[in-house]
């Protein structure tokens, strides 16, 4: 492929100025909902969505600001990649110092419950 | 001679730049420097021994503002982009600047948000919430510092007389690329150690 037919696959996003503009808004609103729900009772609900909402925020900005949305599938495939594999080592992670008996990093009394994220990441991920 | 080796330079079997692919691969790479961070940050939440405690120092208006200022930096960024790959250099210029004021913005919350932390007693080694918190967050914050040299020099170098030359529309999307994903690691971030109460 020529330079020229490259730099024209890098143009592929058919956004205009406004479409960014409100996609902004969009993610501006989103993280005002994010904030009201964190001051908000909503119990065990509150973790998913705010994760949910993060995840969305996420998502747009990687799609349409980065523009993978319009990109060769490879580049999706590269970052994708990537990010599943970080979310490996985090629930990796997490899993390994939940399952440590010998609570190795600090003398927390187990009945006390132990890790706060062991607890949250452990109830919704059932590990 | 010469043009068979710049051709075969830009020539890729995927068809994509390797500078694009070179930042993609780098940002994947950096998923994986981030995701050991938070994961550490998730470990050590609710294990510190003495405070301060993140429930009395984080303060959550504050930081939604400065997580206002980098999304915000995203939209600039973005219409920075628009302006580079359709020629419309001014539109570039200004929406580069703007990005920088706003990165720069949001390094001043977090200096200021570090200073009030260490007011208060929170040092790297007070406790694990300190030596977390201070690592993932200074990191991404040294990632923003980075990126704002990064734009700068782009800035200036489009001042030039050929301005960022016929790749200007790909200089500034890779660095756009770098850009939106400093911000959305603070998506994560935000919501990680911000909002979802420890």
């Amino acid at each position: 492929m020529s330079t020229e037919a490259q730099t024209t696959e890098s143009h592929g996003s058919p956004l205009t100025p406004r479409d960014y503009i409100k996609i902004g808004l969009i993610l501006t609103v989103i993280t005002i909902v994010e904030l009201i729900a964190s001051y908000v009772e909503l119990g065990a609900l509150l973790i998913p969505i705010l994760l949910f909402l993060s995840l969305v925020k996420f998502v747009a900005v990687v799609a349409l600001f980065m523009h993978l949305k319009y990109e060769a599938r490879i580049l999706t495939q590269m970052f994708v990649m990537g990010a599943v594999l970080a979310t490996c080592i985090l629930i990796g992670l997490l899993y390994l110092f939940r399952n440590d008996p010998t609570d190795a990093l600090g003398g927390v009394d187990p009945a006390s419950g132990g890790h706060a994220a062991r607890i949250w990441i452990g109830h919704y991920l059932h590990i | 001679m010469s043009e068979a080796v710049t051709h075969a330079e830009h020539h890729t079997s995927t068809g994509v730049d390797n500078r694009m692919l070179m930042m993609w691969i780098f940002l994947a790479s950096e998923c994986l420097f981030f995701g050991s961070l938070i994961s550490t940050y998730l470990i050590y939440q609710g294990e510190s021994l003495v405070g301060p405690l993140p429930g009395e120092l984080l303060n959550i208006p504050i930081t939604s503002a400065s997580t206002f200022v980098l999304l915000m930096s995203s939209v600039t960024m973005v219409l920075a982009v628009y302006g580079a790959q359709h020629k419309e250099f001014l539109m570039m210029k200004l929406n580069l600047l703007a990005t920088i004021i706003l990165g720069t913005i949001f390094l001043g919350f977090q200096v200021v948000e570090f200073t009030e932390f260490v007011h208060h007693g929170l040092l790297l080694s007070t406790n694990q919430f300190g030596s977390s918190f201070y690592l993932l967050t200074g990191l991404h914050g040294t990632h923003v510092g980075i990126g704002v040299i990064y734009l700068i020099s782009l800035l200036i170098g489009s001042s030039r007389r050929n301005g960022l030359g016929k790749d200007a529309g790909l200089n500034l999307e890779i660095a756009g690329l770098y850009w939106h994903f400093v911000d959305i690691v603070w998506i994560v971030i935000f919501t990680i150690i911000y909002l979802i109460p420890s």
